[in-house]
């Protein structure tokens, strides 16, 4: 292997690497940040990253630790001290974290790096990473298309190799849709699994941390070091976290697949269509039973979602207000200037749009109507998956109901961009864990490939199971092992 | 049907009530866009 080579190795290939001594960590870093800056000027994932610390972090490193000596670069919105913290908004410009969050401190536990601020859709609200105020992030499989959202700088770096991992959120989709739309693989764990303190909050009962990385075993790998209780998320889970990593290699006979007949909708996109039939054929031929089910509620799984998640994203946004941290509007006349100032030029478009609209559901005379509405319908949608956990392990579908779309396509149609995670949105609502694998490409126009990603979904606390299925069908494939030709754009 | 505020229903979370070192007033300001004398300045709320 040459260092050229280095920066396309998993976490675990590296691992063994750096334990054998025949790289060391500062080499790691030195390969990694060459090509950065070879590739990431045509990708646009990283917003920025501070070599010179990662750098002396690398040096101390101790390769013995689970993660040791290894650089994982970490979504704009997950407080690192030191380190900027914008959720790629205007607001937060120039904000510096004073503290870390606590995934970074369990990071650190087992060794990584915290390397790189990754750009994202501001405040998580997006899935194209478009509605990022300072720079456009493009899929290294063809640059004239999205990553896929929220988590899309995450998500391209991993698959254009400039970073080994990366960790994102998932409020509705924002790790599993843009892994599937950059053909990598991205996990939710479920909610209270991973502790949120130090995620800058969006919905607060939809936000969880993951891993997003090339190989299902990563995955498991960074879920080992970040889950787990924690004193200062008072939603974080005392229960005991499993070895992920355990259970991977054995086979699927005994486990249940459902296979919900709601998920098979017109408008599927025919090659995503046709590559998770051929994965469902996959999973049954390792020895899953595969077993239709239903999720009656799921058409209204959108819905709910838009009402609840902005509800919730307006209570969290109202504590940016120009006076603790952020921007803040000059000249103002009154204090109803400075807020209603600060906030117009802090904020951008689709962040505006679900605050007003969070504001508006839950205002007196509406609340009834529409949040206690869908709070009832949530659990509707909670109790069909308890109900279809009662007869499988796991339940299958795409991750998104189309590859990677066009930069622009849909960035004027705001219902359009929300559709992108209609597969996704569920499992949130749910508090359930999934994780989206790659099962295939799409061939929209002759030498382009675009990755489509198949969703497994779990019961609540039970990411053991979803890794060794994952796993299975993982290593029965060589999808995971493609990787983009990134060819420069012209000037 | 109830409505479900969380996925996973916990309540009352407590945690010993002990005190330990956090922000500083220093650090506590360092990102106020504007302040003086270890206080964030706010726009005057009394006419």
């Amino acid at each position: 292997m040459t260092k050229r080579d280095l920066p396309a190795l998993s976490i675990i290939e590296l691992r063994d690497f750096l334990r054998r001594g025949e790289i060391s960590p500062s080499e790691t870093l030195q390969a990694l940040e060459e090509r950065i800056n070879a590739v990431d000027p045509e990708i646009g994932s990283y917003l920025v990253h501070d070599f010179a610390t990662a750098m002396s972090e690398a040096k101390k490193a101790d390769v013995s630790l689970p993660l040791g000596g290894i650089p994982i670069a970490i979504k704009d919105l997950i407080n690192v001290e030191g380190q900027q913290c914008s959720c790629a908004s205007k607001i937060l410009r120039g904000y510096c974290a004073p503290y870390s969050a606590t995934v970074i401190e369990k990071l650190r536990g087992h060794g990584a790096i915290p390397f790189g601020r990754m750009n994202m859709d501001e405040f998580a609200m997006g899935s194209s990473t478009e509605n990022s105020s300072v720079q456009v992030t493009r899929n290294p499989w063809d640059l004239s298309r999205v990553p896929g959202g929220s988590s899309g700088g995450s998500a391209a770096a991993v698959a254009a190799d400039i970073a080994f991992g990366a960790l994102g959120t998932d409020t509705g989709g924002s790790i599993r849709q843009p892994a599937a739309l950059s053909g990598i693989v991205g996990f939710k764990p479920s909610y209270g699994r991973v502790s949120r303190f130090g995620v800058v909050a969006f919905a607060s009962s939809l936000d969880q941390i993951g891993p997003l990385t090339k190989t299902v075993h990563d995955s498991a790998l960074l879920m080992n070091a970040i889950a787990g209780h924690d004193s200062h998320d008072s939603t974080s889970l005392n229960v005991a976290v499993p070895d992920y990593a355990k259970n991977l290699g054995r086979d699927l006979k005994g486990i249940r697949i459902g296979l919900p007949k709601e998920y098979m909708i017109e408008g599927v996109d025919p090659a995503v269509k046709s590559a998770v039939i051929a994965a469902v054929k996959q999973l049954g031929g390792l020895g899953a039973e595969i077993i239709e089910v239903s999720l009656p509620h799921t058409d209204y799984a959108i819905s709910v979602y838009y009402i609840v998640a902005t509800a919730e994203a307006s209570a969290n946004l109202a504590r940016f207000d120009g006076v603790r941290y952020g921007h803040r509007a000059d000249n103002v006349s009154s204090l109803f200037d400075h807020y209603a100032r600060t906030r117009a030029e802090g904020f951008g478009a689709e962040v505006k749009r679900r605050i007003i609209l969070g504001t508006y559901v839950l205002s007196s005379g509406y609340y009834d109507a529409y949040y206690l509405r869908a709070q009832k319908v949530r659990e509707l949608i909670r109790q069909d998956f308890v109900r279809a956990f009662e007869k499988v392990e796991a339940v299958v579908s795409p991750t998104s109901p189309s590859p990677a779309f066009k930069l622009g396509e849909k960035t004027t149609d705001p219902l359009q961009m929300y559709l992108a995670d209609i597969f996704t949105n569920a499992a949130n609502l749910a508090g359930i864990c999934g994780i989206s694998v790659p099962c295939g490409f799409a061939e929209p126009e002759s030498g382009k490939m675009l990755p489509i990603g198949l969703q497994l979904l779990g019961k609540a606390l039970d990411e053991a199971r979803i890794f060794q299925i994952a796993h299975a069908y993982e290593q029965s494939t060589d999808w995971h092992k493609a990787r983009p030709v990134i060819e420069p754009i012209a000037a | 049907v109830e409505a479900a505020a969380h996925a996973v229903p916990i309540f009352n979370v407590f945690r010993a009530d002990d005190p330990c070192d956090w922000f500083t007033a220093t650090e506590a300001l360092s990102n106020a866009p504007r302040q003086a004398n270890n206080l964030f300045i706010v726009t005057k709320v009394v006419e």
